[in-house]
Parts: structure tokens; C-alpha cells; sequence
């Protein structure tokens, strides 16, 4: 059990400012549009979560708000 | 497969919001020739008789190598997709697939498709460190086939 826990994973918070620094380029280049806008539009129902990419980017919202 | 640091959202120990994780933010773990492994689970940590529990909102996994998506693990019952069960995609197939329907897909699953579809492993004993950890999400899992069984869908 003891050679398990010493392999225990780093647990790395991040700040919101760090998840919008991680959020806003992989947005940009996935949908070529802002993260705020992404956010709104998300919101709004713009999105549909169909298709892999844009999944990856809703689910990791809780980074940025 | 090899190291990882879990990188969680902010606050993510900060009951009835909800939260997420990854490996690596959003990098995932790079492997040998070319293998490609994500995960990104949602939770919520909520009030129980014990004290409190972490209940799974979401999750997605992806495997893919040099590019190519081998497997999209994916339970993702908010928002609009219209597909509320857990359920893979496997890209890679002649004509590609829309939902295939699974069980609860827990994260020791993906990692263990990902060892498989990789051959690679950090450690030898792998089988029964996942196994270990299988039994503890076992034990306090509210839901395994469907997660109407919880009430959730």
C-alpha cells in the first residue's frame, strides 16, 4: 500500500485566470471564436455537444466560472 | 501508461458546485508512439449520512493515436446533445459510429483500454492496482448499468 501512495498523482489546482489562460486558445483554434463568446453562446444553446472537440471544451467550463 | 498530474478546477473541494478534472490539464498524457490518452470528469461533492460523497456529473475519455481517434468514452446527460447514456464512439470503424451504449464506463476502464490498445504500462502490476481502486468506486457507486437507477436521467 505504501509503494501505491508514493505514486499517488500531484494534485494542481488551477486559478480561474490559469483556466482561462488553458480555455481561450484551445477555443480560438477549435471554433475560431472567443472564449466569451463560447460562453454566451453555450448559454444560449448554440452548441450542440455532437461532436468530440466541442464536448472537451463544455465540459471543462467549470475551469473558467 | 505512464505519469500524470490531475489537475483539478478551482475549488475543487468546495461542496454542492460544480467541478471538474483532468490529467494534465488540457494536455492529457502523451505516450510512446504516438498514443494519446484525455480524461475530463465532472463532479459534485454533496451532502450525505456519512458526511459527504462526490457523485460523477460527466465524464469523457479519449484514446487516439497519431491523430486517429480510436475511442471516444464518453456520458454526457446535460446540455443538448440529446444522448443522455453512457455510450463510445469508435471513429476508426468503416463507417465510423454514432452512439454505441454502455455501462457506466469508469475511469480504471479507460485507463485499462488505453494499456490494452497501447501495450503500454508503467507498471506490471497494473490489473491489481486498478482492481483496487475498481472496488472502491464500487462500493459507493449509486448507479453501474443505467443511471436511471440513481434517478439521474
Amino acid at each position: 500500500m505504501s509503494a501505491r501512495t508514493e505514486s499517488m498523482p500531484v494534485i494542481e489546482e488551477m486559478s480561474f485566470e490559469q483556466g482561462r489562460a488553458m480555455l481561450a486558445p484551445l477555443v480560438q483554434d477549435r471554433l475560431g471564436i472567443t472564449l466569451d463568446e463560447f460562453v454566451s453562446r453555450y448559454d444560449d444553446g448554440d452548441f450542440r455537444e455532437d461532436d468530440d472537440q466541442t464536448l472537451g471544451l463544455v465540459m471543462m467550463l467549470p475551469f473558467v466560472r | 501508461m505512464g505519469s500524470a498530474n490531475i489537475t483539478p478546477s478551482p475549488g475543487h473541494l468546495v461542496p454542492d458546485r460544480d467541478n471538474v478534472w483532468t490529467i494534465n490539464g488540457a494536455n492529457g498524457l502523451v505516450l510512446k508512439d504516438g498514443y494519446h490518452f484525455q480524461a475530463v470528469m465532472g463532479y459534485r461533492i454533496i451532502a450525505h449520512e456519512s458526511g459527504y460523497r462526490v457523485t460523477t456529473l460527466y465524464y469523457r475519455y479519449r484514446i487516439a493515436c497519431v491523430g486517429d481517434e480510436l475511442a471516444l468514452i464518453h456520458w454526457h446527460p446535460r446540455g443538448n446533445s440529446g444522448y443522455e447514456l453512457p455510450h463510445v464512439h469508435l471513429p476508426q470503424l468503416k463507417n465510423g459510429t454514432e452512439h454505441l451504449p454502455t455501462g457506466r464506463l469508469t475511469f480504471e476502464d479507460a485507463v485499462e483500454w488505453m494499456i490494452q490498445m497501447s501495450h503500454q504500462s508503467a507498471r506490471d502490476d497494473w490489473p491489481s492496482v486498478l482492481g483496487d481502486s475498481r472496488a472502491v468506486h464500487q462500493e459507493h457507486r449509486s448507479w453501474s448499468t443505467s443511471p436511471a437507477e440513481a434517478g439521474i436521467v
